[in-house]
């Protein structure tokens, strides 16, 4: 131990004479200085987009906006109500879907995973990470909407569940891949069945990395525009059930935005607030619940 | 079929107790292991294995590194299978029935057979107690009157049981490493098993740790079968009754263990264990 010590920089070799310390420590100082810069650098972005939404939507911001339906842009009561009941729906819908299926195709491709359906199953979870989230919605709209015979936020959930999978499915797939195979052996070694020691063994050690990774995408989904446009298209109400159409934060700041109306476009801010900052609460319940897992995205 | 198994077994061993000399005098043989021939993919790396192993005793498993001690350990409890690409031929019978029969489940033969680890491997998702009783638990045994006795009992076998009986909720990865050996050796004779196998179970442990999992080991023969993997000729001289000697894949020699270390029949084995080579 004590020899190994010496080697590596504590005693007296030529690595360590003065010269050479000389030019690692400016060299550390350079280095220092680019990452520090780097850093600033993409801070700047990042705090100027918060800047814009949070001065704009303060400047705008009435508790009542919160509280009331949509409404007409010159009625200077409406509010946003509608589109965060909507979101609430589309993103409980939507990982209604997402999160047992991308858990269990993610669970059977790290644990079952050894033959050619699941290397199809792959396949398909690696193309549907890469199809424009808009795709999704049209393909929605065809099988769904078209069926139905009008737009619901339920077509909006089914949306975004499809986009939720291969995220869910892939880090849990990463996670389980992290769990040491020594534990997986005791777990067979004391007679466990496949099934029970993938449950037990292999998913309970894995599941705060799942959890975190799942929490990530939901955060993904809920900001979510273009698959909703077509499935769960715009309402100035709140859905009354699953088969409403519905607005969502999303889809609102997209219309409000563009449209003429200074009022609306006020309260395109304001939703652009409240979508970050639900955005942020579960980026930092995450960060709270699971302190020491690494994430991936 | 178990019938068979019996009659065809009679040969065989014969032939077993030609290698295997001095191993059944009194008594019958637990384990039978019958022309074992291991692969990963096409690589043998087992070669026709045979072996009787009796009882209640302790049974070393010596040799060099990579000679094939833990692919054999693993085919005993059917978990070499398990591995990418792994295969076996041949027989291995427990109370002889081959466990490698085709209507035979290999979950409920490592029910029958616990192994102990290289690296201590307690759960780290669970509490010591979970630990004990991990087994019962997830076969679906969940009554407190039942477990919390098992937990008492087996914690005792392993001498842990007064180091831990406060803390029991505590996670088993915060023992030390010498304590969570014992925990993972408590958790595979919790579920009852006949035979305990264990791979190298002291390689990661410092010499006292070491000395109480030897003394385990000899107190645990009075009820069980044990196979243990070694590659310290001391250990295996000092908790083993019978010693084999694989090199290569190939069982080189096996009898009990003074004869084999004071008297070896083969050349090879005593260059190997007065450490010409390994
Ligand atoms: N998963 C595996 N795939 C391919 N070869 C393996 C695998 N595991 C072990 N082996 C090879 O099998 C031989 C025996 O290994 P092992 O039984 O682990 O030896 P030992 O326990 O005596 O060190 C070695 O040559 C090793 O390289
Ligand atoms: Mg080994």
């Amino acid at each position: 131990m004590i020899e190994e010590r010496a080697s590596n920089g504590f005693g007296k070799d030529s690595y360590t004479s003065s010269r050479h310390w000389k030019t690692r420590l400016n060299i550390d100082r350079i280095m220092f200085f680019v990452t520090a810069a780097c850093f600033l650098l993409v801070l700047i972005p990042l705090f100027s987009i918060l800047f814009q939404v949070f001065y704009n939507g303060l400047r705008a911001f009435k508790f009542a906006v919160l509280l009331n339906e949509g409404g007409s842009p010159v009625s200077t009561i409406s509010g946003i109500r509608h589109a965060i009941t909507g979101t609430i729906y589309a993103t409980l819908i939507g990982s209604a879907i997402g999160i047992p299926a991308g858990i269990i195709v993610g669970t059977y491709l790290a644990e079952f995973g050894n033959n050619s359906f699941a290397d199809i199953l792959r396949i398909i979870i690696n193309t549907m990470v890469s199809i424009p989230t808009i795709i999704t919605g049209v393909v929605v709209w065809a099988f769904v909407v078209t069926r139905v015979g009008h737009f619901s936020v339920l077509a909006g959930g089914i949306a975004l569940g499809l986009i939720m999978i291969p995220l869910v499915a892939r880090t849990t797939e990463e996670m389980i891949m992290l769990v040491s195979p020594i534990y997986i052996e005791a777990g067979y070694a004391l007679g466990l069945t496949r099934m029970r020691n993938t449950i037990s063994i292999v998913l309970a050690n894995a599941s705060k990395g799942i959890a975190s990774g799942v929490l990530l995408a939901v955060a993904r989904i809920m900001g979510e525009t273009a698959p909703l446009l077509f499935t769960a298209f715009f309402s100035q109400a709140s859905p009354s059930n699953i088969f409403d159409p519905a607005a969502t934060l999303p889809v609102l700041i997209y219309n409000y935005a563009i449209s003429p109306f200074e009022y609306w476009q006020g309260l395109a801010w304001i939703a652009a607030m409240v979508l970050i900052l639900l955005n942020l609460d579960i980026l930092f319940i995450t960060r709270l619940m699971f302190p020491e897992t690494h994430q991936s995205d | 079929m178990s019938q068979d198994t019996t009659t065809a077994s009679k040969p065989q061993l014969q032939k077993t107790n030609s290698i295997s000399s001095g191993i059944l005098e009194n008594g019958s043989a637990k384990v039978v292991i019958e022309h074992l021939n291991a692969f990963y993919g096409t690589k043998q790396v087992l070669h026709d294995i045979n072996m009787a192993i009796r009882d209640k005793t302790v049974t070393a498993i010596i040799g060099p590194s990579g000679c094939g001690k833990s692919t054999l350990l693993r085919t005993i409890n059917r978990l070499h299978e398990l591995k990418r690409n792994a295969r076996v031929e041949g027989r291995v019978l427990l109370d002889n029935r081959d466990i490698y029969a085709p209507d035979v489940n290999p979950v409920v033969v490592r029910r029958r057979i616990g192994m102990v680890f290289q690296k201590p491997n307690p759960f780290p998702n669970m509490s010591i107690y979970d630990n004990v009783i991990a087994g019962l638990k997830l076969q679906g045994i969940r009554d407190k009157a039942i477990l919390d006795p098992i937990v008492e009992r087996t914690l005792k076998v392993v001498g842990l049981w007064d180091e831990v009986k406060d803390d029991l909720k505590r996670r088993g990865t915060e023992l030390s490493g010498g304590q969570q050996q014992r925990l993972c050796i408590a958790r595979a004779i919790a579920v009852e098993p006949e035979v305990v196998l264990m791979d190298e179970p002291t390689a990661s442990l410092d010499p006292a740790a070491t000395a109480i999992i030897e003394d385990l080991i000899r107190d645990l023969r009075k009820q069980y079968a044990l196979i243990v993997v070694t590659h310290n000729m001391q250990q295996a001289a000092r908790v083993s009754d019978h010693t084999a000697f694989l090199f290569n894949g190939k069982l080189i020699e096996y009898g009990p263990t003074r004869r084999v270390f004071e008297k070896p029949e083969q050349s090879l084995t005593e260059q190997y264990i007065t450490g010409r080579f390994g």
